[in-house]
């Protein structure tokens, strides 16, 4: 097989080489920053100038659509593999002296045991899920459509905007009507949401 | 007076009780902002884990069939490899295809649709109606696709099997629930820049698989917001268009369609013979950035008839342009999915944005890496749950089935290549006897270990019984490419299952 070396360096190997000194750095800075040594500007900005730059160079060689996908796809992938890999690579998981320390009754690795689940707690929470995701659904897809009549552009980037915003608008009324201790305010509340906005779309014209 | 005006008013006099005093007013004016803050985490918190378990099972079968449909193009190929490939087609064949085509139909379809050789896919196939064939390289028709095992696990990506528009809906629903939880699991997260590299591995096995859940979750938020979207996006724009039409478009949803899409165009001419070089000639002189990926010809046989090629551009994530010609192959228009209005564009980028198929192979495997991972946060994030609970019920031994089951029940599934066997069958009957196995067993440990050493043993039989039956010769190619995979997913899963016994339970 003919691979161009040149070609190959430029559009492979110098974004994902940039990619990956851009997140080595905020990965130091991170290290200094959780150790409390402090991180000067100059160490900030040349972090944040880095991957900049990674997204400029991904961009310059792939096109803005393939190029900002790849910075993200990359990223994940090569902070993942400092997350797993490199600690253990280099002999020292800044993470290990935590576990002996407080960070084990911290949030994220919440210790803090149920008391015990009962079944119907569980039964209970499925039935409210039941019931709030198909009407949160009704409220965002009414609400979806009064997007589409008070966008201002076109008719066809109205109709897109709405039909993305749609599942942002049904998972956020979901888990908003899911996270409330007391479910009548809230489920008010969308009554009162979908009837105005029921009346904007189909009763104004 | 705040504590900052009265650090300012009397520099001279303040002193140890000074700071003291100032330090508990600060911390009472504190106080209210950081209960709201705690409240929000709490509810945050109380909402990712209650829809979590709500659509664990489903979006963990989603994802998992979701990393795999990736390489369906792939899988198609291994499926059927005595197929002829080539990189290289002319009009000659397909003229000949079209004219074969309609020997072999009953009746003449509406439109014919012809798919192009591509570096993925070295195949060309004819379709129409429901009809379907593969093409030779002397234009001759081969034999027709199978609705085989890919055609499963791909139905069970894009509406987990269930009737069409049902399935694809709920798909969709789990798309916006992934988006919510991802919200939600950020709010809930308040260290989530102090946590950002933490790995403990060391640490009990619950801290380990929290810290699994959130470091791949952190990392893949951009990966797994955009596949949440996007498959939002595919399976809940029908609900849109049905509004649209009903609020603003006198109930026609096709106007709805066509205000993104574009409208058909109406073409009228004598009846005449296809000109299908010209348009190709044209299409280079014109659009030589163009790749063409497939043809259709509308209206075939008729006053109206057009011919429509379809093709990649590059740097662009649109999954094609549309270039419209007579029959004569004169250039009439293109559709502007490239160069139409921002909303056009994007809604014909998500496709490919989501399947993962552009840029080649390399994104594919990134793609497939990535859902693995977001399959891994779905199954952590219950296991999580489970082991705050200080006992273990039927739920744990249903989960395990799940987990460990569906990967089983998906290589196994993939006998129906050799066997002609429904993939579907195979697929529901194994999942069920997981089940029973789990429930009977009630020692999830031992049955997922039982279930990766069964799944290991049937992706190590695959391969070998896949080479036997089509008598594959032994060249580097990518059926051997794939069999020699599966033979390497059997030595991992055997790893996986051997250390589970090896681990105290």
């Amino acid at each position: 097989m003919n691979i161009d070396f040149f070609s190959l360096l430029s559009s492979l190997l110098l974004p994902i080489g940039l990619n990956l000194l851009a997140l080595v750095m905020t990965y130091q800075l991170w290290i200094r920053w959780t150790r409390k040594q402090g991180n000067s500007l100059l160490r900030s900005l040349i972090c944040v100038c880095l991957n900049t730059l990674s997204i400029v160079i991904w961009c310059k060689t792939w096109g803005v659509e393939y190029g900002v996908t790849f910075y993200c796809v990359v990223s994940a992938l090569i902070s993942l593999m400092i997350v797993f890999f490199l600690p253990t690579l280099l002999g020292r998981n800044p993470s290990d002296q935590k576990i002996n320390k407080s960070t084990d009754q911290s949030r994220d690795s919440d210790t803090r045991r149920f008391d015990g689940v009962k079944s119907r707690q569980i039964g209970q929470a499925l039935v409210t899920f039941l019931l709030a995701g198909p009407w949160a659904f009704i409220v965002s897809a009414i609400l979806a459509a009064l997007l589409v009549k008070l966008y201002w552009g076109e008719r066809a980037n109205a109709l897109v905007f709405a039909a993305l915003m749609l599942p942002l608008l049904w998972a956020g009324v979901s888990s908003w009507l899911m996270s409330q201790p007391r479910r009548l305010k809230p489920f008010l509340w969308s009554v009162l949401v979908l009837i105005t906005s029921t009346v904007s779309v189909w009763g104004v014209n | 007076m705040s504590s900052r005006e009265h650090f300012d008013n009397q520099p001279e006099h303040f002193d140890k009780q000074n700071i003291a005093t100032i330090a508990e007013e600060k911390k009472q004016s504190a106080k209210p902002a950081k209960s709201n803050k705690s409240q929000l985490v709490k509810r945050a918190l109380s909402s990712h884990s209650w829809v979590g378990l709500s659509v664990s099972a489903l979006m963990y079968l989603v994802c998992l069939s979701g990393a795999l449909v990736v390489f369906y193009e792939e899988f198609e190929r291994w499926e059927q490899p005595v197929i002829e490939e080539y990189d290289d087609y002319s009009t000659r064949q397909i003229h000949m295809a079209i004219e074969r085509f309609n020997q072999r139909v009953e009746s003449t379809p509406e439109s014919i649709y012809v798919v192009l050789p591509t570096e993925s896919v070295p195949r060309m196939h004819i379709s129409g109606d429901d009809q379907e064939w593969f093409i030779n390289q002397d234009g001759s028709l081969s034999e027709p696709p199978i609705e085989g095992w890919t055609h499963f696990l791909k139905e069970l990506h894009i509406n987990l099997h269930l009737p069409q528009t049902f399935g694809i809906i709920l798909v969709g629903a789990l798309g916006a629930m992934l988006c919510g939880l991802i919200v939600t699991g950020i709010l809930a997260h308040p260290r989530i820049f102090k946590d950002a590299f933490i790995w403990r591995p060391k640490g009990s096995r619950r801290i380990a698989q929290v810290d699994l859940h959130n470091r791949l979750s952190v990392w893949g938020t951009p990966f797994f917001f955009m596949i949440g979207l996007t498959g939002a996006f595919i399976g809940l724009v029908g609900i849109l268009i049905l509004v649209s039409a009903s609020a603003f478009y006198n109930n026609d949803r096709e106007a709805v369609i066509d205000e993104v899409y574009g409208a058909d165009i109406e073409v009228t001419q004598s009846i005449e013979q296809l000109n299908i070089e010209n348009a190709l000639q044209q299409l280079q002189m014109t659009h030589p950035n163009a790749k063409p990926i497939y043809m259709v010809v509308q209206n075939f046989a008729t006053e109206n008839q057009f011919l429509e090629i379809a093709a990649t551009l590059p740097e662009r994530l649109i999954y094609s342009e549309i270039y419209r010609f007579r029959s004569n192959g004169e250039l009439i228009n293109h559709q502007g999915m490239s160069d139409g209005h921002w909303g056009q564009q994007l809604a014909y980028s998500v496709y490919r944005l989501h399947f993962g198929h552009f840029a080649g192979m390399p994104v594919k495997w990134v793609y497939f890496i990535l859902g693995l991972a977001l399959t891994i946060v779905c199954a952590t994030g219950v296991n999580i749950w489970l082991a705050r609970r200080k006992f273990t019920s039927f739920i744990n031994d249903l989960w395990v089935a799940v987990v460990w089951g569906s990967p089983f029940a998906i290589v196994l599934a993939s006998m129906s290549v050799m066997t002609r066997l429904s993939a579907t069958m195979i697929f529901l009957l194994s999942t069920v006897m997981c089940i029973i196995y789990a429930l009977w067993k009630k020692n999830p440990p031992r049955v997922k270990s039982h279930l990766q050493l069964l799944t290991a043993l049937v992706l190590l039989v695959i391969p070998v019984w896949h080479h036997l039956h089509f008598s594959m010769s032994w060249n580097w190619n990518l059926v051997n490419a794939i069999n020699f995979s599966l033979v390497i997913g059997s030595a991992i899963y055997i790893w996986l299952g051997l250390s589970v016994n090896r681990k105290p339970s």
